[in-house]
């Protein structure tokens, strides 16, 4: 009874709040996939994603109270599990500088070609691409980092990333606009470190 | 700059084209031990709740019934008998201001 077509969720969450289990593992079973794609985007693969997805559903069932219906469920567990990834970013430490000299072999050729070259980066190399991209993120504060990774990354709209993370869109704004100056710097000092 | 955005839009134009083959699949027995200690707290900090509200009650009961009697105490001390006696007793501004002697 994990499909969306199957399971009712006013339903399910009434006998929840009544403290029935079966009902319980029904909600945690249908929003488990939902929780690890959230994780998944945000976090890197090191992240132990069952532990994270646990806290996660626990301040759920501690906040089940406020939940009122003014959002979808599947919404408000987004932000709860959108606000646990920060926070799990926020405790990460993070380098202070981004230097070539912590890139792979290949990742520093990928990134040597996109600075020096106009051409698109090729196929082949798109895994590095994507590591690079992560690494990059990485030195942006948590918030920053997600509000680019769903722009330009899972390319959302400013009302999708408003509905996933309980932000206004000026919010929204903000921290992208910040993010890209913070971007642009990283990448003059990587290009000055490129041609001294 | 725009330098800048254009070297970012390659980057992230490419590493979109990657993509996470990692299947979901929930551990076995995580519904399980979620729902027990979820609920379990859920339960706990309201029943913490309920015992901090209703002792709560009983201090608001204790503080209220002390304003009472504090308030009955302090109206039952004597105050002036008289308040004839009170008013001709406090000195007169105006003489004081004018310098008149008040006993003149």
């Amino acid at each position: 009874m994990s499909d969306d077509e199957t399971l009712d969720l006013p339903g399910c969450l009434a006998l929840v709040r009544a403290g029935d289990q079966a009902a319980a593992r029904e909600l945690v079973e249908h929003l488990y996939p939902q929780v690890i794609r959230i994780i998944r985007r945000h976090l890197p693969r090191r992240v132990l994603e069952e532990d994270l997805a646990q806290e996660i559903f626990m301040k759920m069932f501690s906040r089940m109270d406020q939940y009122h219906g003014a959002v979808p469920l599947p919404h408000w567990v987004s932000r709860i599990a959108v606000t646990t990834c920060i926070d799990h970013l926020r405790a990460q430490k993070r380098r202070p500088e981004f230097r070539w000299a912590d890139l792979s072999e290949k990742e520093a050729e990928v990134l040597d070609a996109v600075i020096t070259n106009e051409s698109e980066v090729a196929p082949d190399d798109a895994v590095e691409a994507h590591e690079l991209v992560h690494k990059l993120l990485a030195q942006l504060k948590p918030e920053d980092q997600l509000v680019i990774r769903m722009l330009d990354l899972e390319q959302r709209t400013l009302i999708e990333i408003s509905e996933h993370t309980g932000w206004n869109k000026s919010l929204v704004k903000v921290r992208a606009f910040r993010a890209r100056r913070k971007l642009r710097k990283l990448f003059e000092n990587l290009e000055q470190k490129e041609r001294s | 700059m725009k330098q800048s955005d254009e070297i970012w839009s390659r980057l992230t134009k490419a590493a979109r084209q990657t993509r996470d083959d990692r299947e979901i699949e929930m551990p076995t027995g995580f519904a399980t031990r979620v729902v027990a200690r979820g609920l379990s707290t859920s339960a706990l900090s309201e029943s913490l709740w309920e015992r901090f509200a209703i002792r709560m009650v009983g201090v608001s009961c204790m503080i209220a019934l002390f304003a009472v009697l504090t308030h009955f105490t302090f109206q039952s001390t004597p105050q002036t008998e008289d308040l004839s006696t009170a008013f001709f007793q406090m000195d007169d501004a105006a003489s004081i201001i004018l310098g008149e002697d008040s006993n003149g």
